[in-house]
């Protein structure tokens, strides 16, 4: 057979032979490889490149790791501290009737006293509160469901800050005193002044501006207690019960409308209806005081 | 002699392409071997790159871990650091007060009497002052030294006009400038704030000086709110007289140039994200208000429920409502602004 086939024949059988296998072999063996390892480069690039799959990546993270763990240290460490100086260790009860009788109903009291001495004890620092300024604490919600769950953040007074007016012997007493809010008013909530203003003159210095406390209890209170009637349903959100207290004048509107929204958060709200009595308690505000002068 | 052959080409042709075929027998094996070693070479390259892969997802997962971590912890003291920036912020709201008033004393004229300093509530951002001098001229001094406090800018005082008056209307005027103090150096000097030695009454504290001031003193003219206030002050601009002395009572304005505090707003606990817009709604109530005599007790309530139980701030907003029932002293609660 060989003998039949030309030179030129043999040739053009062995290049194409050749030809055939080697387009095969490329097509069997090496393009499926290199396709492959095109693949997997690409994706070795996507994760080094977009999920941070390089060493570099990882030890700079594990950098900020350890930053973030330091800085969860610090900062519960200055929470604590702070806390510490400036919020009040209120411990709450377990039952919520319990927490409401033993502590959220002496919580208005307990304030209004300790900020009216606070300011008392300042007479021979140079510092008198002129007559009309008082430190009135509307009441919680007499629901204690809706007690409890508006003490979760409790600002006093609730709603409006105090107005007070203070009388300096000098410009440096009232200075100190408006300096002491930071240093020395301790462990019943973080007090915040706003839209000071001076008049008069020494020794008879009008020092104005608003007060108001603001307390982060350690702990939450208790939650609802959904055996207690009214106030699971307010505390919930059920609209009408909150809605028939609002038209009842003398009754703290605020309170019941906070809870009406839907939402217990709400709840530091409420003691907004202080305005509430006014209409209906009759009670006419005194000057220059706080926004409730009846509850006090 | 040379070898001469005489047989026939195709004598070798069988030779020859056995030769041939071998020969490319020999380049199909080549490239048969040839394939094989590159198709070998790239398995061992896909299973180095398999190999850094496997590496590399494992760095991303070492990544996504430490990432979790880091979430978690910085959600761990979320709480915490919200309540710390509220203590931090509030801490240096309450600084900013006597820093501000303590900038001011520092920065009056000794000639000047003070009588009422603020800022706007809204803003914090404009001081207004409310004073006295024995002349303009030592205003105009005052004017110009606070011009170059770099703590506060646009400063602006409300001055008298001069006008001309034929002479039995200066008659009516007093003639300011012959008498009163009489150019004393030193006219408040050994005040707290801005003394006055040898004046009258002089006594130790910011404005000693005007204790006896009848006319011009807090409580004859109605108030902080009007003397200090933000309106009118062309009003309260004139001659005057304070303890048989006769001089200017002026009003000024100064703007801040730094933001009160840094520009951070008023901390409140919740804090109130939605602040500016909070405290927009409840302006509305508060106009509302005023004219729904009877609805106080219910409104202030509302404030916060309409915009967010955490709009803390919006408290004193509330109190707007006595106004409408009750006298208009008993309207702090909406603030001061309803004095003024």
């Amino acid at each position: 057979m060989l003998s039949k086939l030309t030179t030129l024949q043999i040739h053009l059988v062995g290049f194409f032979t050749s030809l055939i296998v080697l387009g095969l072999l490329f097509l069997l063996f090496v393009k499926p490889k290199q396709e492959q390892l095109q693949k997997v480069q690409a994706e070795t690039k996507d994760i080094q490149t977009n999920q941070h799959g390089t060493q570099e990546d990882v030890t700079k993270h594990n950098a900020d790791l350890k930053k973030a763990q330091n800085d969860q240290a610090k900062v519960k460490a200055e929470w604590q501290l702070a806390s510490a100086e400036y919020m009040p260790n209120i411990v709450w009860g377990t039952d919520v009737l319990q927490t409401y009788q033993n502590v959220i109903v002496n919580l208005p009291r307990q304030w209004g006293t300790f900020v009216t001495s606070w300011y008392d004890v300042q007479r021979n620092q140079g510092i008198a509160r002129v007559p009309g300024t008082e430190f009135p604490i509307p009441s919680f919600p007499t629901d204690p469901n809706a007690a409890v769950a508006s003490v979760r953040t409790i600002t006093f007074p609730q709603g409006a800050p105090w107005n007070v007016t203070v009388e300096a012997k000098s410009f440096d007493a009232l200075m100190a005193h408006l300096r002491r809010f930071n240093r020395e008013m301790k462990h019943h909530g973080m007090p915040v002044i706003d839209n000071v203003s001076l008049s008069g003159q020494s020794p008879n210095l009008i020092g104005r501006y608003t007060l108001a406390l603001y307390v982060i209890p350690p702990t939450p209170p208790p939650g609802a207690d959904p055996r207690l009637g009214g106030g699971a349903a307010a505390g919930a959100g059920a609209g009408g019960f909150g809605g028939g207290r609002m038209g009842m004048p003398g009754y703290r509107g605020g309170p019941g409308m906070g809870p009406m929204m839907g939402r217990g958060a709400m709840g530091p709200m409420g003691p907004m209806g202080p305005g509430g009595p006014m209409p209906g308690a009759g009670a006419p505000p005194p000057a220059a005081s706080s926004p409730d002068p009846g509850d006090k | 002699m040379q070898p001469i052959n005489l047989l026939p080409p195709y004598i070798y042709d069988k030779q020859k392409k056995t030769a041939l075929v071998a020969i490319w027998g020999a380049i199909a094996a080549v490239l048969l071997i040839g394939c094989v070693a590159w198709g070998l070479n790239l398995s061992s390259k896909v299973s180095q790159a398999q190999s850094e892969k496997d590496q590399a997802q494992s760095y991303a997962d070492q990544w996504s871990k430490a990432d979790s971590a880091i979430t978690q912890a910085n959600q761990a003291v979320a709480d915490e650091r919200q309540k710390l920036t509220f203590i931090t912020n509030a801490k240096k709201w309450n600084d900013t007060w006597p820093e501000i008033f303590e900038m001011m004393r520092d920065w009056t004229s000794p000639q000047i009497l003070l009588r009422a300093m603020s800022l706007d509530p809204a803003q914090h951002r404009t001081i207004s002052l409310n004073g006295f001098a024995e002349d303009e001229r030592k205003i105009i001094q005052w004017w110009m030294l606070l011009r170059n406090n770099p703590k506060l800018e646009a400063p602006n005082f409300s001055l008298p006009p001069h006008d001309y008056a034929p002479a039995n209307a200066q008659a009516n005027t007093g003639g300011f400038q012959g008498g009163g103090f009489g150019g004393r150096p030193g006219m408040m000097a050994d005040l707290g704030m801005m003394g006055v030695p040898g004046m009258p009454g002089g006594r130790a504290g910011m404005m000693g000086a005007m204790g006896p001031m009848g006319p011009g003193g807090f409580a004859g003219r109605g108030g902080f709110g009007r003397p200090a206030g933000f309106g009118g002050t062309s009003g309260n601009v004139g001659q005057t007289e304070i303890e048989g002395r006769r001089g200017i009572e002026f009003t000024a304005t100064a703007m801040l140039r730094e933001p009160f505090a840094g520009g951070i707003p008023l901390p409140t606990w919740p804090p109130s994200g939605g602040g500016a817009a909070g405290v927009g709604a409840a302006g509305g109530y508060r106009g509302m208000m005023g004219g729904m005599p009877g609805m106080p007790g219910g409104m202030p309530g509302m404030g916060p429920m309409m915009g967010r139980g955490a709009m803390g701030p919006m408290g004193p907003m509330g109190p707007g409502g006595p106004p409408p029932g009750a006298a208009p002293s008993a309207a702090i609660g909406g603030g001061r602004r309803g004095e003024e």
